[in-house]
């Protein structure tokens, strides 16, 4: 068909071309490297061009993300420099993007097949319409595409055509990743661009963001210097404290000395150093020769890799920055470590302190690593591996384990403890003194708890002890003592007793008693008293006060009532009989208030008794009249018993019965005899009762019995028998002479011749002789006495033999 | 350790000893220092490792590093042949350095047969000469115990 080949060719004719723009124009947006070329010019055209605060909203959530992510993953990279802004690459979004703009094309080319289908449709009809409306549709087509094209060509509109739809692309981006719960794609991708950004933007308006930072990290970076000088403060406090020790002021001397400040010298000397760890490193090999370390920090990860690292590192820093490859490392400080070296020929000595280590401290390190060289010198050199025989290192390294604060000599150290010790003792005696105290308050409250319960109608049911006192629960009677009334004498008051008394009535007697006395109000000269629940009245009452007594029975547990109450006249008896208490030989008795007295008593007894009137006021009168003093009585009864013949003169006196008299043998027996029964003298006294029969014999035979001399005063032979018979009849005389005085007199004679004198003063002499063998003999030297004889004959022619005696005469005093 | 670049030395060590440090210490320093327990016959032995970074030849912070050795591992790459003169130098090098300490060669990089480029006749020629030669593979970790065994035997006095 013609019209077919004519359209067809009008067709291609007219697309053709156009086609060809087409799909030149498909190839590039196809061509995504095309693409991209296209784009990137014009980008940040677009970026500007599009309204920032879409864009920015739209990216918001993104970049957040993003820097959170950052931040909390690298923060360090992140801080130190922010890279130069985004590069131009928002690849994938971008292809988002185009993907949106894929669409639109894809639309429009949906459209244009339609308009395909049109032109088929319009085949039909009139060329010249299909021409027009083919022109019309070409234009149309050609504009769109030529707008198409300029859209992409212009940067100006494509960048403000993607300006506009990167807001929404970005946040669908973000929304999808919502929903997916990963980081999207976007994010991950902006991230490093973000990152970048925010670097530089932080170098560049470092200020900005360390004022926005600041509200946060401000807070924290002062809380952080208040810590640290807190404990500074807290370590020149100490100084202070210090400074007005001696130590303190030998500081001040040190540090006026070398220059350096008051603070400085004391933080080095207080504070605390810990040297952590010890290393003894083998030089040459690196390896590992002992390690040591304070219990409580952990193992270093591996110490033997550690050392040879160490070592290596050594080896590094020399290598690198030392112009001459000898100098050496010394220290390295990290943070609140220090690590210190010390190198020997053979070995390395390296610790870790934690702190503020003195400079003498690498004096010390010195001395131990020259130590262990000389110590161990060849082990050292030929060192390669075994450890074994270098383990003894350990005890020499053990001193540089040092973790104290600095004690400048035993002087401050004995301060120190000195104080510590007072504080303690102080302390200690703080304690034990209020101990002391609370348990002396402790057991007076006891005490005083158990003196109530040990006091009659007080009785404790419960007690509690609390720190301030004690509590009481318990039952009082009301007749009983205040239990406040004992609480002076533990020397507490009535706040350190809490006590709860309810009332209750004792039935103990003393209780009793005291209910009854007040209850029946009895007159003062009734005397009650209750013994095993039975009441005891005594003493002198009215009848009806008598039978209110009576009535008691049955109250405060009283079975019975025992009355001993007298009438007028046993109760006035019983008065004066207390009054004279009166010996059991006197009878007592009253009647009508006359008090009669019967029987005998001692004359002293008598006498007072007369004043009884005065002492019972309700006796009238006493009579005595019957009342016979004792001396008399007894005098009766004496002579009544002995029956004495009138020689014998009998007397009692105060009870003491006194004979005296001369009497014969017979009656003297009897009397003797009768003595014993006598009763109711304190003494009888019969010294001067004489047996005069007796005593006559005797004297004869004492009178009539000489001694005989030979010559001078020497005896006869035989006269020894004759002085033993004188001597007994003498002590016999004398024995019954009794109380008697008797006395004799040793008479010596003498024969008459020579002159009167030569013969007394013989006469004495012979006397003499016996007068001493009496004495030696036993007889009292007051009885005897030697006496001249009554005459003398003197000058005699012959001699009177006989007359050579020596005899005794008694004398006898009158009773 | 002694290698030439990228002959595989840490990947060698890696999965066998105890890591102490991170990787970038051989960048920095030029060292790293690992720790492995070696199980002998008769004994137990802790080798310090230093795995020295790798170079074609001898750097002076290399030398200070091989002082105190007791013995070492040479690393080839044996799909590449330079690694195997750089080695040969190396050993050159540091017998001079270090004396005649043992050591034990290894030809790394087994699993790829395919790329193998070292010559065998020479290997052979060098293991009848005494040398310890071992073929391992880091990536299958064929011998990589071997070698530790057989070098610390070598270092422990007869």
């Amino acid at each position: 068909m013609s019209s077919d080949d004519d359209y067809s060719k009008l067709r291609s004719l007219l697309l053709n071309p156009e086609f060809e723009r087409f799909s030149q124009l498909e190839h590039r947006l196809d061509d995504p490297k095309q693409r991209v070329q296209e784009l990137l010019p014009i980008l940040p055209t677009a970026l500007q061009t599009c309204s920032e605060t879409q864009l920015a909203a739209a990216l918001h959530p993104t970049v957040e993300h993003c820097v959170k992510q950052s931040v909390r993953q690298d923060p360090h990279s992140y801080v130190k420099a922010l890279l130069p802004v985004m590069a131009p690459l928002l690849r994938k979004n971008i292809a988002e993007a185009f993907k949106t703009l894929r669409e639109f094309l894809g639309q429009q080319q949906q459209q244009l097949a339609q308009l395909e289908q049109r032109f088929e449709q319009l085949e039909q009809a009139k060329i010249a319409q299909l021409q027009t409306q083919v022109t019309q549709m070409e234009q149309e087509v050609v504009t769109r595409l030529h707008t198409l094209e300029t859209y992409f060509d212009t940067s100006q509109t494509f960048a403000k055509h993607v300006a506009d739809i990167l807001p929404e692309a970005i946040q669908r981006a973000n929304s999808e990743s919502d929903a997916q719960g990963y980081d999207s794609e976007l994010s991950k991708v902006l991230r490093q661009p973000v990152e970048q950004c925010i670097k530089q933007s932080v170098s560049q308006h470092t200020q900005d963001f360390a004022d926005a930072i600041f509200p946060v990290m401000g807070p924290a970076i002062r809380k952080s210097i208040h810590e640290a000088f807190k404990a500074l403060l807290q370590s020149i406090n100490r100084s202070i404290e210090q400074s007005l020790s001696l130590k303190g002021l030998l500081w001040r001397i040190e540090a006026m000395r070398s220059g350096r400040p008051f603070a400085e010298i004391v933080l080095q000397k207080t504070l605390l150093y810990r040297v952590e760890q010890v290393f003894l490193i083998h030089r040459e090999t690196g390896l590992l020769i002992r390690h040591l370390h304070q219990e409580g920090i952990g193992e270093v990860a591996d110490s033997d890799a550690v050392s040879a690292m160490f070592t290596a590192i050594q080896d590094f820093i020399r290598d690198s920055f030392s112009a001459d490859k000898k100098a050496e490392l010394d220290s390295v400080e990290l943070g609140d470590y220090v690590v210190w070296l010390e190198r020997g020929p053979y070995a390395v000595l390296a610790c870790v302190i934690r702190g503020v280590a003195p400079f003498d401290f690498r004096e010390l390190m010195r001395t131990l690593l020259e130590f262990i060289h000389a110590k161990y010198n060849p082990e050292l050199e030929h060192f390669s591996g075994d450890n074994a025989p270098l383990e003894p290192c350990g005890s020499i390294l053990e001193r540089a384990l040092q973790s104290q604060p600095k004690a400048d000599g035993g002087r401050s150290q004995l301060y120190t403890v000195l104080m510590l010790g007072m504080v303690g003792l102080a302390f200690g005696g703080l304690l034990f003194s209020w101990g002391y105290v609370y348990l002396q308050y402790h057991q007076r409250l006891k005490d005083y708890v158990a003196t109530l319960n040990h006091t009659p109608g007080i009785i404790v049911v419960d007690e509690q002890y609390t720190y301030g006192g004690v509590i009481l629960r318990g039952l009082r009677d009301p007749l009983a003592p205040a239990p406040a009334d004992f609480l002076e004498q533990f020397h507490l008051s009535s706040d350190d007793v809490q006590s709860n008394w309810s009332s209750y009535q004792d039935l103990s007697p003393e209780f009793v008693e005291k209910r009854l006395y007040l209850w029946l109000k009895p007159p003062a000269t009734v005397k009650l008293s209750v013994r095993d629940n039975i009441l005891y009245i005594s003493g002198l009452a009215e009848q009806v006060w008598i039978d209110k007594a009576m009535s008691v029975v049955g109250m405060f547990g009283i079975v019975e009532v025992r009355s001993e109450l007298l009438d007028r006249a046993g109760f006035l008896e019983q008065k004066a009989r207390e009054w004279l208490s009166p010996p059991n030989t006197v009878n007592l008795k009253v009647l009508e208030d006359i008090l009669y007295l019967r029987g005998h008593a001692p004359l002293s007894w008598k006498d007072r008794a007369t004043q009884v009137v005065t002492a019972v006021p309700d006796l009238k009168q006493v009579d005595l009249s019957e009342l016979l003093d004792t001396d008399s009585f007894l005098l009766q009864q004496a002579k009544l018993l002995l029956a004495p013949p009138e020689q014998v003169d009998l007397t009692v006196k105060n009870a003491v019965l006194t004979l005296r008299g001369r009497l014969d043998s017979a009656h003297f027996e009897a009397i003797t005899k009768k003595l014993p029964e006598l009763k109711g003298f304190t003494k009888i006294d019969d010294g001067y009762l004489l047996n005069e029969e007796q005593i006559q014999k005797l004297l004869q035979t004492a009178e009539s019995n000489f001694i005989h001399f030979v010559d001078d005063v020497q005896m006869v032979s035989n006269q020894e028998a004759k002085l033993q018979a004188l001597l007994t009849t003498l002590q016999s005389l004398i024995v019954a002479h009794r109380q008697a005085a008797i006395k004799f007199q040793v008479i010596g004679y003498s024969d008459g011749t020579g002159t009167r004198v030569y013969n007394l003063e013989l006469s004495e002499r012979r006397a003499q002789t016996i007068f001493d063998w009496l004495i030696a003999h036993g007889i009292p030297k007051d009885r005897l006495i030697t006496v001249y004889p009554v005459t003398i004959s003197s000058d005699e022619a012959r001699p009177d033999v006989s007359q050579r005696k020596v005899g005794i005469r008694v004398i006898r005093t009158t009773l | 350790m002694i290698g030439d670049f990228s002959v595989g030395k840490t990947s060698l060590v890696s999965r066998f000893v105890r890591q102490s440090f991170s990787e970038k210490y051989l960048t920095t320093v030029g060292v790293k220092i690992d720790t492995k327990m070696v199980e002998l016959d008769k004994d137990t032995v802790k080798l310090i490792l230093w795995d020295i970074a790798g170079n074609d030849a001898l750097t002076t912070t290399a030398i200070s590093y091989l002082r105190g050795s007791a013995g070492y591992l040479l690393v080839v790459d044996s799909t590449r042949l330079p690694t195997w003169e750089s080695a040969l130098h190396l050993r050159q090098a540091v017998a001079t350095q270090i004396g005649d300490k043992p050591f034990v060669m290894l030809l790394n990089k087994t699993d790829l047969q395919e790329q193998w480029e070292l010559d065998n006749e020479l290997i052979q020629n060098y293991i009848s000469q005494g040398w310890h030669i071992l073929h391992t593979s880091a990536k299958t970790g064929l011998n990589v115990e071997v070698a530790f065994t057989t070098l610390a035997n070598l270092m422990i006095p007869a």
